[in-house]
């Protein structure tokens, strides 16, 4: 029965299957080292990069002499780099949208980020195009293009990739999203607060057990349809008796004519649920299909996520998470990670116990997954290392911040093509000159795949 | 806020009068070219560098440094530190506003300032009028009035932003009204009086252009401009100068990255204020280690909030650089300060330690 609900799903995006980058070349990378994974740091550095992705990583050069068919000997080509290599930043929560996208304020949208994104041509989207070298530029190599900005109240975002073409490109399933906190506020007059999350959850659950009642409904209508049928056998006869009698008795007085036979009524035909491509996405949601990913701030509006998470297990991510630290504990104990978002003096923080520092490292040190995001105001992916530098400076861990804008966020997003150095993994990489990829005194380029 | 005027800098043992000769031998130091320099001392004697070499000739009290010891960072253009707006009530554009009369020096902003490692600032008036008044240059931390004000009256500073020149409730309502108005004002102080270098608050070609024309009737030219709103509009007016910009806010510096690149190639250098740029009290600093990455060049980012300003106000020989002649204004940071996770350890201001970091947290 769920199998059959289950095959009434929409694919609301066509483009999940793995489309080509348009990266071709094979070739080896030598750096004077590598921050390949968390903790994992070699010297030097040798990357085989192949079509936009890892082959391998090594301190040594491991390419191997190949003969061509005319005898001749060759190598894979050597460019010589300074500098150390790293995984390209991820950022989970940008407003880098389409032109031709705006953010819905409808509480049953279903409109996706992916389905206005640019086919493989360039300059079809420039102020889309110009976004991503400022992003390529500041060493991100993906990104989560959100639904919304300000005053939106649900939408379906993307993990997105970037093309040769410097043309975001959808990784994945689409990503359910909504806004209760202050992402919603933005110049309504109402906020699609929780309740209304939780109703669409619970409606959607209540229309799956609608189908429950809808079998019943079926199995009771085939029994009633075979009873009506005997029926209608019944009354069939009865009434060709009937008539017959009625025909040869036909200068009888009326009052001695028989009762005529009623015919049986026919059983009604129960009526299936109706769908509808709002809840499907919910539903999906409920089968984990789509993560889920809701913009919340209040320590109230947080409890009850958690609470809907736990309720129809959910793959869930919590966004902005102002008060998040506060319920750490219960966070950790959902697993669901939190997006941090790099803005605001950190320093001067009204409350200094309240400080991003802070709260970062005690949703980090309370085992929570915590990314750290540009957050969307657009030229904050100039300013992302900058900011998350600033965090070690308050005292937070270095290789913990790092993470966060690398492997973390790379999982929360599911994007498994990124965040360390390892095979298979993207090729967009960045190679700092200094101390740090934090450190601005030295050099730092992105690397884009060939 | 100034406890003592005894050098506590770093692992000093024992407190000492400012008037000894104290070497300082930090891990290393930034240089004017924004590099890093190790094994290099620092003397110090009666609040300023007296020496800067690597074996130095003067003999005094010897202190090891654990960082890496600066210039503190100068503030090219801000409204912090004053106690109200300083803004020019007179409809006609005289030069009635000191900005040193507004100034607070018991104003918070000091304290958050001298922990970000600034130790100077240029305090401007609101630019509200074509003629908005006269700037001034205000040392972060001192004993007295007469230590911290390091310049009274500045420069005068003229603003040929469009809110200026548009506002109906002073000054005049076009841009060719403000040149007037302007000029005016000027024919009437006398052009001697703007000949210390005026600056000019422009957004626009046409303000460009009319900061040009007021000053070539004054016998000198050293003008400088402060360049607001899109510089991609405009920016190629500056090429090769030496112009003020206000500190990156969070939006639409993406969309510029080009325009600074490109000005950077024609050779113009920059000097960041914060007035009328980001808000945040650390934007100096976060603005210049955007702008290492956004032209490539760190030491040009480096300059920008340190020699550049002081050139800006004619203050090159005094503040911005650790050159033997310049106020002992020393910030000691951890790493290099263009370095994001780079924290400030301690600051001197001629000569005094005013501030320490508080120990950092145990962490287990």
């Amino acid at each position: 029965m769920l199998a059959a609900v289950c095959s009434l799903f929409i694919l609301f995006s066509s483009h999940v299957q793995a489309q080509d980058s348009g990266y071709s070349r094979t070739y080896v990378i030598q750096a004077d080292g590598a921050w390949v994974a968390p903790g994992v740091h070699i010297t030097p550095a040798f990357v085989k990069v192949s079509a936009g992705e890892i082959v391998w990583v090594s301190s040594t050069d491991q390419r191997q002499e190949r003969t061509s068919l005319l005898g001749k000997k060759s190598k894979d080509p050597l460019i010589k780099v300074k500098g150390t290599l790293a995984p390209g930043l991820v950022d989970a929560w940008t407003t880098m949208m389409p032109t031709g996208y705006s953010g819905d304020r409808n509480t049953r949208s279903t409109r996706a980020v992916s389905d206005s994104l640019p086919m493989q041509v360039a300059n079809e989207d420039e102020s889309l195009v110009s976004q991503v070298l400022a992003a390529r530029q500041a060493g991100v190599a993906a990104v989560f293009m959100s639904a919304g900005r300000n005053g939106w109240q649900r939408g379906v975002g993307t993990a997105a990739e970037f093309t040769k073409l410097d043309l975001p490109q959808a990784v994945g399933e689409g990503v359910l999203e909504f806004a209760v906190g202050a992402q919603a506020n933005g110049g309504l007059d109402r906020t699609y607060i929780i309740d209304e999350v939780e109703a669409v959850f619970s409606e959607a659950n209540g229309w799956r057990d609608s189908w429950d009642d809808f079998d019943e409904a079926k199995e009771k209508y085939a029994k009633d349809l075979e009873k009506y049928e005997e029926k209608l056998k019944e009354y069939i006869e009865e009434k060709k008796k009937f008539d017959e009698e009625a025909e040869k008795a036909g200068a009888q007085k009326e009052g001695d004519k028989k009762k005529e036979p009623k015919a049986p009524k026919r059983p009604k035909v129960p009526m299936e649920p109706q769908t509808s491509a709002a809840r499907d996405l919910i539903l999906g949601a409920i089968d984990g299909k789509y993560l889920v990913r809701v913009h919340a701030d209040s320590v109230g509006d947080i409890r009850r996520i958690i609470a809907l998470k736990k309720e129809y297990g959910l793959d869930l991510v919590i966004i902005g998470g102002g008060s998040a630290d506060l319920l750490a504990d219960d966070l950790r104990k959902a697993s669901i990670g939190v997006v941090l978002p790099l803005g605001g003096d950190l320093h001067a923080a009204p409350n200094a116990e309240r400080s991003l520092a802070k709260r970062f490292s005690t949703l980090v040190d309370g085992g929570v997954d915590v990314a750290l995001a540009s957050s969307g105001a657009e030229g904050l992916h100039m300013l992302m290392l900058t900011r998350a530098g600033e965090l070690v400076a308050a005292g937070c861990d270095k290789n913990k911040v790092w993470d966060s804008l690398t492997i973390v966020p790379a999982r929360l997003l599911g994007l498994d093509g990124y965040g360390s150095l390892h095979r298979g993994k993207s090729a967009t990489m960045v190679l700092f000159e200094g101390t740090s990829p934090f450190d601005a005194s030295a050099p730092m380029k992105a690397h884009k795949p060939k | 806020m100034l406890l003592t005027a005894t050098l506590l800098l770093g692992c000093a043992p024992a407190a000492m009068p400012a008037q000894q000769t104290t070497i300082l031998r930090p891990d290393a130091i930034v240089a004017e070219d924004g590099s890093l320099q190790e094994g290099m001392a620092v003397v110090i004697k009666d609040g300023k560098i007296v020496e800067v070499a690597a074996s130095p000739k003067a003999t005094g009290t010897e202190v090891q440094l654990s960082g890496v010891l600066a210039p503190g960072m100068v503030d090219s253009f801000t409204g912090r530190g004053a106690d109200r707006f300083l803004t020019e009530q007179s409809e006609a554009a005289t030069p009635d506003l000191l900005a040193v009369d507004g100034l607070d020096l018991d104003h918070p902003a000091w304290q958050a300032m001298l922990e970000r490692g600034v130790t100077t600032v240029h305090i401007t008036p609101d630019p509200t009028n074509v003629l908005s008044g006269w700037g001034t240059v205000v040392s972060v931390a001192g004993d007295s009035r007469k230590e911290r004000v390091l310049k009274q009256t500045s420069l005068p500073i003229a603003s040929l932003l469009q809110s200026s020149v548009s506002d109906n409730r002073i000054g005049p309502t076009s841009m060719a009204g403000a040149i007037e108005r302007l000029n005016q004002s000027i024919a009437k102080l006398g052009i001697e009086s703007l000949d210390n270098s005026a600056w000019f608050f422009v957004e626009n070609s046409e303000g460009v252009s009319a900061a040009k024309e007021i000053m070539s009737t004054a016998k000198t030219h050293q003008f400088r401009m402060v360049l607001w709103g899109d510089v991609a509009d405009y920016g190629g007016a500056a090429a090769g100068q030496l112009v003020g910009i206000p500190t990156f806010g969070n939006g639409a510096v993406a969309r510029n990255v080009e325009t600074w690149k490109r000005m950077a190639k024609a050779g113009t250098s920059f000097a960041f204020g914060s007035r009328g740029g980001s808000g945040e009290w650390s934007s100096l600093r976060i603005s210049a280690m955007t702008l290492s990455r956004f032209i490539g060049n760190p030491g040009a980012a480096w300059a920008a909030v340190s020699s550049n300003p002081a050139k800006m106000l004619g203050m090159d020989d005094q503040i911005g650089s650790l050159k033997a002649g310049q106020r002992a204004d020393l910030v000691l940071w951890s790493a290099h300060p263009l370095d994001a996770s780079a924290a400030v350890q301690s600051v001197l201001i001629g000569g005094n330690t005013v501030y320490r970091a508080p120990a950092p947290e145990d962490k287990q």
